[in-house]
């Protein structure tokens, strides 16, 4: 009985730890349809999601128990949003309630189509993109799957955010989405080819939203707390069919296309699994010293040493960069320095560090590294200290080159006591004067 | 036409120059001796500020507060002294009916003092 509970209790501790994801943000995941049939279309990405350790749980956009914050709290880490034709999710869920989800540090992983509803066309709006009319696709007749203009076969990625290149093509059957691109924390991962254009074969007379480069296919953002979105205008991209389907393009012939491959990308990106940057620990010293000093002296030999680890595919790695600046700030940077990337001794960290003067400059400053590099998360990592003036035994003082403003300062002194003197006890007795001689007399009697 | 304006340039200047004696002798004359002695003081004063300011435009701007106290404390003064003697002087009484010479000398004095301080504190 003992032995059979302790194997069970093995079993568990066993599933427990092969379950674990490489999420940093944690494991549960909300799959969000519009009918509860869709969810073998998907049946492939969802097992490849499944078998790196998400828990994923399916519902409808009309279903009654639909709910992703309860109590203030959230009750997944991620949300996938396959339900853009659902113009009404049930409990009140809309853009503002998805937006406070990633708030609290979610991520969301959202496709629409070609006839997008209002909540997720308000929640684009919200991250500065738009969809094009309902019924309206994207068209390619150059770039494009054997003979359908309408599925494209995209081979060069825009930004390379979560992977270097594509094997193969990727498969696009779908809405083309316009970027406001007036957020910076917002960058197109696929863009449509130069001949691409946004169509609807049976209204003639509408132009089309964006055309060309300017249609985005795949979008991404990283909100300021660091959670990423990633936004496609293809539900067909993620299904078995695109993924399993061969691509014929000009001439070239793949045997399978590039979408699972690109999908497992761009869901590990948005998960927390890939490009997950954070600073270990940093510190800053006098140069001959170990410990933090209460303030620093003006023109004082400072070390500055930040220790940054990068994070892919479940394991912490030393992080590579030559553009990690330092700043020294009060108001406005008085010192902005590269810093210089140490030998690598930690596997799973590396170490930036540089000596530097500070400023010649009294007040509070900002010690501040905050580095911003689209893909990565971003860090930031500020400490406030004092730099205060020399104490006044600290420097040389009475020097002798001073002599003249000495001679000069003394000389008023002895002056002022003269002009006293004089200005008490000195009678003129020059005749002429003998107005103000009279006035100064009656003025003493008085 | 030149001849003229030269010959009436000439005559100018003479005349400014014959006034400016005028007044000279006038000062000889008919200042007090105290005023004499205040006047003299001031252009003293003067004359210590430029040397200050020459010499720091040379050695640079090293001892910077010294510079400063040996400075301010030349233009402390001067304006100090100048109110003393327009304020003391019985013949400007109309001009400031509610001050009288030892006001003005009292004024004189707690403001030298105040300057003072503030420049031997300085000029370390």
């Amino acid at each position: 009985m003992k032995t059979l509970f302790l194997f069970t209790l093995i079993l568990q501790l066993a599933c427990f730890i092969f379950a674990k994801t490489n999420s940093l943000s944690g494991n549960r995941v909300l799959v969000i349809l519009d009918k509860e049939e869709d969810k073998k279309e998907y049946s492939i990405f969802f097992k490849s999601l499944k078998e790196r350790g998400f828990d994923l749980s399916y519902t409808t956009a009309s279903n009654e128990k639909l709910e992703i914050i309860k109590y203030e709290e959230s009750l997944y880490d991620h949300l996938i949003l396959f339900a853009p034709e659902t113009d009404y999710y049930e409990n009140d869920i809309n853009a503002k309630q998805f937006i406070e989800f990633i708030d609290k540090g979610g991520n969301i992983l959202l496709a629409a189509n070609e006839n997008t509803g209002t909540i997720i066309q308000d929640l684009l709006y919200e991250f500065g993109a738009k969809v094009d009319e309902p019924k309206f696709t994207v068209f390619d007749n150059f770039v494009h799957n054997s003979t359908t203009p309408n599925v494209l076969a995209i081979e060069e990625l825009e930004n390379k955010i979560s992977l270097d290149k594509l094997e193969a093509p990727v498969l696009y059957y779908g809405t083309a989405i316009k970027s406001s691109n007036k957020n910076p924390y917002a960058k197109p991962l696929l863009v449509g080819g130069p001949a691409a254009y946004s169509w609807d074969d049976t209204v003639v007379n509408k132009a089309p939203l964006v055309t060309g480069n300017n249609i985005v296919l795949v979008h991404t953002l990283q909100a300021i707390n660091n959670s990423r979105i990633v936004m496609t205008g293809s539900t067909k991209m993620f299904t078995d069919k695109y993924i399993n389907s061969p691509v014929k393009i000009n001439d070239k012939t793949y045997k399978k296309s590039g979408n699972l491959d690109f999908i497992t990308n761009i869901s590990k990106w948005t998960f927390q699994e890939k490009k997950v940057l954070k600073v270990v620990s940093s510190k800053h010293h006098k140069v001959g010293e170990t410990e933090r000093p209460e303030y620093y002296t003006i023109k004082n030999n400072m070390h500055y040493e930040i220790e940054i680890a990068e994070y892919n595919d479940g394991v912490w790695q030393p992080f590579n960069a030559t553009d990690i600046q330092l700043e020294l700030i009060m108001l406005d940077p008085y010192i902005r320095v590269t810093l210089k990337q140490q030998p690598i001794t930690n596997p799973n960290s590396s170490t930036y560090a540089i000596d530097l003067m500070v400023p010649d400059h009294c007040g509070v400053f900002t010690f501040k590294v905050d580095y911003r590099r689209y893909g990565l998360s971003w860090i930031k990592e500020s400490d406030v200290i004092a730099i205060h003036p020399l104490h006044y035994n600290e420097f040389p003082r009475y020097l002798i080159q001073g002599l003249p403003y000495y001679f000069g300062a003394f000389s008023m002194l002895v002056g002022f006591i003269i002009i006293s003197i004089l200005a008490l006890y000195h009678e003129d007795d020059s005749s002429n004067n003998k107005v103000n001689k009279e006035a100064s007399t009656k003025k003493k009697t008085n | 036409m030149t001849t003229k304006d030269s010959t009436a340039v000439k005559k100018e200047t003479v005349k400014q120059e014959k006034d400016l004696q005028i007044l000279w002798e006038n000062y000889l004359k008919n200042t007090p001796g105290r005023y004499k002695i205040i006047d003299t003081y001031m252009a003293f004063v003067v004359m210590m500020g430029v040397i200050q300011f020459v010499y720091c435009f040379i050695i640079g701007k090293e001892p910077w507060a010294t510079f400063l106290a040996g400075f301010i404390s030349c233009v402390g003064t001067f304006v100090l002294v100048a109110n003393l003697r327009i304020q003391s002087n019985t013949s400007n009484m109309k001009e400031f009916p509610k001050i009288t010479p030892e006001r003005s000398f009292a004024d004189f004095f707690v403001c030298s003092v105040l300057l003072y301080l503030y420049v031997i504190s300085f000029i370390g």
